[in-house]
């Protein structure tokens, strides 16, 4: 198969993850939320200094599980052309 | 492990942020000299981000997502790729998830993306020759995973957010089961299924087996 096939495989994995993630992660915290639930000096000091377009990877505006998916699509679609950009722009200059 | 704005002061948190732009300048410098393969690397980041919004449940009302670092290690040749790919997506979580904060952004580049994949992926190297890539794959992501959890802890701890003991001992906790169960597991999946079929896209670096 050409590499050009497999890649959009690949990318075509990425994304089905991205609009299932929503869907099936667990909403428990994580390990290090756990764990500062369980420390008096943890508690009140998290801070929200600014304000980001999709905070806890929604849209604010749109209901439901849709503002979900749309914000992973965005952050997904928004990594590759980062990250092919940023690898494209320094083995050009290498 | 992402950690948030106000749980390290800013005192702490700017020298975390200069150890990992040093870290992070001499990736860029790896990434100019000695890697070539960008659709690979642009197609793991996606997947990466991607996989890090899949929290697996784990006892204890606790979960965890795989943070990737290892795996594109591995799968790049390099340490300095899960820098590279790791410091990007943190980046953007930061600015545009409210995913990890911003002053913290330095701690948090260190643990996941220097931390893990510098651990994991010599483990990788150390034991690939002996148990096999698949076995060696998953110690290197699981035990990448531990360590960047407990520096985590440690940092914490120097900060006075977690008490020093039981914070390593709840993030060392979490972390090894998550490790098991998303970060070792996935990394092996990916990493033979890769080299299984489609090894060509891969660095001769990531396909030596010794």
């Amino acid at each position: 198969m050409l590499q050009e096939r497999r890649y959009l495989i690949a990318l075509g994995i990425a994304f089905l993850i991205a609009v299932l993630a929503p869907f099936l992660a667990s909403p428990n915290p994580d390990g290090l939320e756990s764990t500062a639930e369980k420390f008096e000096s943890a508690q009140d000091k998290e801070l929200e200094l600014v304000s980001s377009p999709f905070p806890d990877y929604t849209i604010p505006g749109i209901e439901g599980s849709a503002s979900e998916v749309a914000a992973m699509l965005i952050g997904t679609a928004l990594i590759f052309i980062l990250s092919f950009g940023a690898a494209k722009a320094l083995t050009k200059a290498g | 492990m992402h950690i948030p704005d106000g749980f390290i002061p800013l005192s702490q948190a700017v020298i975390y942020t200069i150890v990992a732009i040093a870290f992070i300048a001499h990736s860029i410098k790896w990434a100019r000299e000695e890697f070539h393969e960008v659709p690979l690397f642009a197609t793991l980041a996606a997947g990466i981000f991607a996989i890090q919004a899949l929290n697996i449940p784990i006892p204890w009302g606790t979960s965890g997502h795989m943070t990737g670092g290892v795996l594109a290690a591995i799968l790049l040749g390099s340490p300095w790729a899960g820098v590279f790919l790791l410091t990007l997506v943190l980046v953007v979580q930061a600015l545009f998830f409210a995913d990890g904060g911003i002053t913290v952004l330095g701690a948090n580049i260190l643990n996941m993306g220097v931390i893990s994949s510098f651990v994991g992926y010599y483990i990788y190297v150390a034991l690939r020759g002996r148990i096999g890539i698949a076995s060696a794959s998953f110690i290197g992501a699981w035990l990448g995973l531990v360590t960047a959890a407990l520096a985590t802890a440690v940092e914490l701890a120097i900060a006075g957010t977690f008490p020093l003991r039981e914070g390593l001992l709840f993030m060392g906790l979490y972390h090894m089961v998550i490790g098991l169960v998303a970060e070792g597991t996935l990394t092996a999946l990916v990493v033979t299924t890769v080299l299984k079929v489609s090894p060509d896209m891969l660095p001769v670096k990531a396909r030596e087996v010794v």
